[in-house]
């Protein structure tokens, strides 16, 4: 498949802070591309940057095969764009947002169609200022697709949802890449990027530390599944078991295991909590996910 | 297009915002009503009216009576004037530069002497006013009660003395027309400051405001990922501002026409060019803040704060100039642009209190224009907050 977009050894400082330290990737036409990093990593520098709202210090941009100096009229026309944070005139409806939008873009919009489409038909003449958070993120949407664009980026679209009202968001994100849509993704949700995404960047600090789809980067951590349980003697647990696994304590109270043998770990720690006198509740064995991944690179949980 | 339609959008969520509505369109309307309603009768309240007197002979004998009269009304309720001619006195009437006029014509101290030792021949005073005037009709009518005791006073001292009946003063009235030329309204006189006072809103409001909370707020950015630049943006927020400096202006020139039945001079192109030219120099410095300020809050002081000095000093109500206040606050008021804007629309209906030319009238305002421009171009970039 094509790259739409490929980005090339893209910097933005600002003063003494790498916001974007030299970073390059690449997106697939017709697929959703993650980038996922904790609040500060990047994320939406970059985008913003490709979207056209911040200069960057250097790098290239190439979109649709052309190299691009500079983010015009043209091409804004074939990008779609959903902001972090969603700020649209308070006092117009939904239907005159849409038609309001649409019309920016120099078209016209069958604006009930995009209305339904959205699911937010009885929200029609609701003025923006009375939607709830997942309405607003569900218009926000729509705006971004109102000038029917190949590339649409969503900054963070379900931060501060429900997780009804997420799982929504999800649903018209699949949908829009069912109609072939390319789609640029930012979270710091990591079941968001699991559940969306075709290929997934990791940002830290201003840098892709790690990339690939979902599978590639649990693969890459060398390990199938974590053993975790809860413990009331914690450190206790740990001291006894440091020489057998590489444990970590999740919470003060709960220990994690990687491992590439569930069976023999759990006669394991079976074993020594028999031999050593420490409980163990709550047993559950799991496949490692995007969290471990950047927590295996990072050191840090994406939610620090 | 899109630019027309952007406009419209900044219109419709802004007069559906209570705020918005309110301080652009009704307040000044409202403002109108209730500054004319409670200063178009100024002066009919004020204990002393200016009367004009014209004696056509040297009261002698009981003539002299009439003296004792005026010297005992003067100068509460009436400052007298005494006029040399009849037309003189009539001038000024018509002018309001009195509020009555009285005439004793000749034979008047012979006329008095026969109306009380003999009982023949009233003698006759005239009194004019201009009855459309409500000062005017109160003075005649004080005028009309101070003869009518005064007949009661002699009549009795008459009948007492010399056993006569006194034929008493015969008062003529006459209505006088004033002159077209110069009718004091209040209406007319606060029609320019109302109208600029609407401008003055929503330069030092919605302009600084509404920039600034677009751009806090994200909405700019938000346009500014569609096809919609910099310049498209501010050139739509601009449109909107002037539609509604338009539509407030428009609704009190109907106000104005309809019910306050103001100059028809305000229909004239000079008067709504300086409208034009006003609205250039407000929006401008209404641009120049929103470079200052970070916060939509911030601005909102600063709007506030140009509103009230350019308002009140501005001389938009009273003519602040002609008070008593110290100097540097009068030279503060002659510095504000707002001060050449309202008196330069005053002078078009003839009510240039301050005199100045007509050079004044433009060269301050065009300073602040300049200056606001020039400081709004070199902040432009951060103000549309775009890197």
């Amino acid at each position: 498949m094509e790259d739409i977009l490929l980005v090339k050894n893209l910097k933005k400082h600002y003063r003494d802070v790498r916001a974007v330290d030299d970073i390059s990737f690449s997106v697939k036409k017709g697929e959703i591309t993650s980038i996922l990093g904790p609040n500060g990593a990047g994320k939406t520098t970059t985008v913003e940057i490709i979207e056209g709202l911040r200069k960057a210090d250097a790098g290239d941009i190439y979109l649709f095969g052309k190299k691009i100096s500079h983010i015009d009229a043209s091409i804004k026309k074939s990008m779609g764009v959903q902001l972090q944070t969603t700020a649209f005139f308070e006092y117009l409806t939904v239907k005159e947002t849409i038609e309001l939008f649409a019309g920016l873009y120099g078209v016209t919009v069958d604006s009930r169609k995009v209305i339904e489409e959205f699911s937010l038909i009885d929200k029609t003449r609701s003025k923006v200022r009375e939607l709830s958070g997942g309405q607003l993120q569900r218009l926000a949407l729509a705006v971004a697709v109102v000038n029917d664009p190949e590339i649409i980026f969503l900054d963070e679209p379900t931060t501060g949802l429900d997780p009804q009202a997420r799982r929504n968001v999800w649903d018209i994100v699949l949908k829009l890449k069912e109609k072939g849509k390319t789609i640029i993704l930012t979270t710091h949700y990591m079941e968001e990027a699991e559940k969306l995404s075709d290929h997934v960047y990791i940002m830290d600090h201003g840098k892709i530390v790690a990339s690939g789809t979902v599978e590639e980067l649990v693969k890459s951590l060398g390990m199938e599944s974590f053993v975790e349980f809860s413990t009331t003697q914690s450190k206790k647990a740990l001291a006894l078991l440091e020489g057998d696994f590489k444990i970590k304590a999740i919470t003060r109270e709960t220990l994690s295991i990687p491992t590439t043998n569930v069976e023999q770990t759990l006669h394991v720690l079976f074993s020594k909590s028999h031999e050593n006198g420490f409980n163990v509740d709550n047993v559950i064995i799991r496949r490692p996910n995007l969290e471990d991944v950047f927590l295996h690179i990072t050191g840090r949980s994406l939610r620090d | 297009m899109k630019i027309i339609k952007l406009a419209k959008g900044f219109f419709i969520n802004e007069i559906r915002e209570f705020n918005g509505f309110f301080w652009t369109f009704v307040f000044p309307a409202v403002l109108y009503f209730i500054l004319v309603s409670v200063f178009s009768g100024m002066g009919s309240s004020g204990i002393s009216f200016k009367m004009g007197v014209l004696t056509d002979e040297e009261l002698t004998g009981f003539g002299s009576i009439l003296n004792e009269i005026l010297e005992q009304v003067s100068p509460e309720p009436f400052n007298v004037i005494n006029y040399e001619n009849m037309e003189q006195m009539m001038d000024d009437l018509k002018f309001n530069k009195i509020d009555v006029g009285v005439r004793i014509p000749t034979g008047t101290s012979f006329s008095l002497t026969k109306s009380i030792v003999f009982h023949q021949e009233p003698a006759k005073i005239e009194i004019y006013s201009v009855s459309a005037r409500g000062e005017s009709k109160m003075a005649l009518q004080i005028l009309k009660n101070i003869f009518e005791q005064v007949n009661l006073q002699i009549g009795k001292e008459t009948a007492s003395r010399l056993g006569n009946v006194y034929k008493d003063i015969e008062v003529s009235a006459e209505a006088v027309t004033p002159s077209d030329e110069w009718k004091f309204s209040y209406s007319n006189y606060l029609f320019p400051a109302v109208i600029l006072m609407a401008i003055l809103s929503i330069s030092m409001f919605n302009a600084p405001i509404g920039l600034i909370y677009n751009r806090v707020k994200g909405i700019n950015r938000r346009l500014y990922t569609t096809t919609i630049g910099s310049f498209h943006y501010f050139s739509a927020f601009f449109l909107f501002l002037l539609f509604s400096a338009l539509l407030s202006v428009s609704l009190l020139y109907v106000i104005g026409t309809t019910l306050f039945k103001v100059d028809p001079a305000i229909m004239k192109i000079e008067f709504m060019a300086k409208i034009v030219y006003s609205t250039a120099v407000l929006f401008s410095i209404g641009m120049m803040i929103s470079s200052f300020c970070k916060k939509y809050t911030t601005a909102e002081v600063i709007g506030q704060i140009f509103f009230q000095v350019f308002m009140f000093l501005g001389g938009f109500y009273f003519p602040v100039l002609n008070f008593d206040m110290p100097q540097a606050i009068k030279w503060f008021a002659k510095a504000l642009p707002t001060t050449y804007l309202v008196e330069s629309l005053r002078a078009s209906l003839g009510y240039d209190v301050y005199s100045f030319s007509e050079a004044t009238f433009w060269t301050v305002p065009s300073v602040w224009l300049g200056v606001s421009l020039i400081v709004f171009i070199f902040n432009f970039k951060r103000v549309m907050s775009y890197e």
